[in-house]
């Protein structure tokens, strides 16, 4: 079997699995930092024009509104300059294996370990398989962010997949799942 | 008309099927095919041969996702009639889907004598255990074809995203052949 072969061969995937694939759509961008601050700013601005439409008592009042725009307008660039700095910072975070290889972090292959003990950071764990000489090494697995991985036990095997961290005896994980996992 | 009321319509043997099926999806399925032949002529010939197809296989067959079926049919009629050899000088993009796919295989002795049908179950076994993203992004790019940048774009990630989600998922699968290919 070559890649053509298996290229072709996705042809016969389940229709199920096609279906959900067939309508690319839109994420809805509610995570965009600049999206959430202009939305807050919007709030904000919102309320000091009602207040000042209101008719109620502005003595003072209108003073207040323009540092209070002020403010808003500051955070609203503070948010957008953030967001760009976020932006900026996505495809490093992101850790995309081209680039991480061109940094010099290896991808490493599913590789099974068991956990000696989960700390704070992380979990330490006893290497098991036979993959790029760390057969027996112990290291510390630091989790990628947003992983959860409040269900790994110490003392049980899993399998983990990696990108060797730039210090030596870390790996950062993206993925983990228990080593007697059944398909 | 609905996609039940077209298979109705083949059930029936009612040749309409085939004009609603082409008001439906024609232009869909000439899209797919030309995304794998590049030539418009090629592509209505493996859309005109999927309707053919189509009509000797409903009935027995009655999908549940009928443009999935067809989508099916169309994909598998086209990449037969690729000419792979040509398509090295011209395609740059499918050799290197090729090329990416290949580095998912462990060993290519073992999974020689695997059908494509087979192989077409143990891959939607595969993505049926992944996050919904990663299953989308992969079935984008290896089934749709799609480029980095198109699935970007659709589902409002970065590029960057894109491709880690691709280069993890292909890990996996070259775990999960291995160990499929250790129990054949």
């Amino acid at each position: 079997m070559n890649g053509k072969e298996l290229l072709e061969a996705m042809s016969f995937i389940d229709e199920e699995l096609l279906a959900e694939a067939e309508a690319p759509r839109r994420r809805i961008a509610w995570r965009s930092w600049g999206t959430l601050a202009a939305c807050l700013c919007i709030i904000v601005l919102g309320t000091i024009s009602f207040r000042l439409l209101s008719g109620s008592p502005t003595e003072g009042l209108a003073d207040q509104a323009v540092p209070e725009a002020a403010l808003a307008a500051g955070a609203m660039q503070d948010s957008i300059t953030a967001s760009q700095e976020h932006a900026e910072e996505e495809p490093q975070e992101a850790g995309t294996p081209e680039l991480a290889d061109e940094a010099g972090a290896e991808v490493l292959p599913a590789t099974q370990v068991r956990i000696i003990e989960v700390t704070e950071d992380g979990l330490i764990a006893l290497i098991l398989t036979e993959a790029r000489d760390l057969q027996g090494l112990t290291v510390t697995l630091i989790p990628e962010e947003g992983m959860d991985i409040s269900g790994v036990e110490a003392g049980k095997e899993y399998t983990v997949w990696a990108t060797a961290s730039e210090e030596d005896g870390i790996l950062r994980i993206w993925d983990i799942q228990p080593a007697d996992q059944e398909d | 008309m609905e996609d039940s009321a077209i298979i109705k319509l083949y059930w029936d043997r009612d040749e309409t099927a085939i004009r609603e099926t082409e008001n439906a999806y024609g232009e869909r399925l000439r899209g797919l095919s030309r995304h794998i032949l590049d030539s418009r002529e090629d592509a209505r010939e493996c859309v005109n041969d999927t309707y053919l197809k189509t009509w000797e296989t409903i009935p027995p067959q009655k999908p549940n996702f009928f443009y999935s079926f067809l989508s099916k049919i169309c994909r598998y009629i086209s990449f037969g009639r690729l000419d792979w050899n040509n398509a090295a000088k011209r395609r740059a993009d499918l050799v290197s889907l090729t090329e990416e796919l290949e580095r998912c295989i462990p060993d290519r002795r073992v999974q020689d004598q695997v059908e494509a049908k087979e192989l077409g179950r143990i891959i939607s076994a595969f993505l049926a255990t992944l996050p919904r993203d990663s299953r989308l992004i992969f079935l984008r790019r290896y089934w749709h074809l799609d480029t980095t940048e198109e699935i970007a774009k659709n589902y409002g990630f970065s590029v960057s995203k894109v491709k880690t989600q691709l280069h993890r998922t292909r890990a996996k699968l070259y775990t999960y052949l291995e160990q499929e290919g250790i129990r054949l």
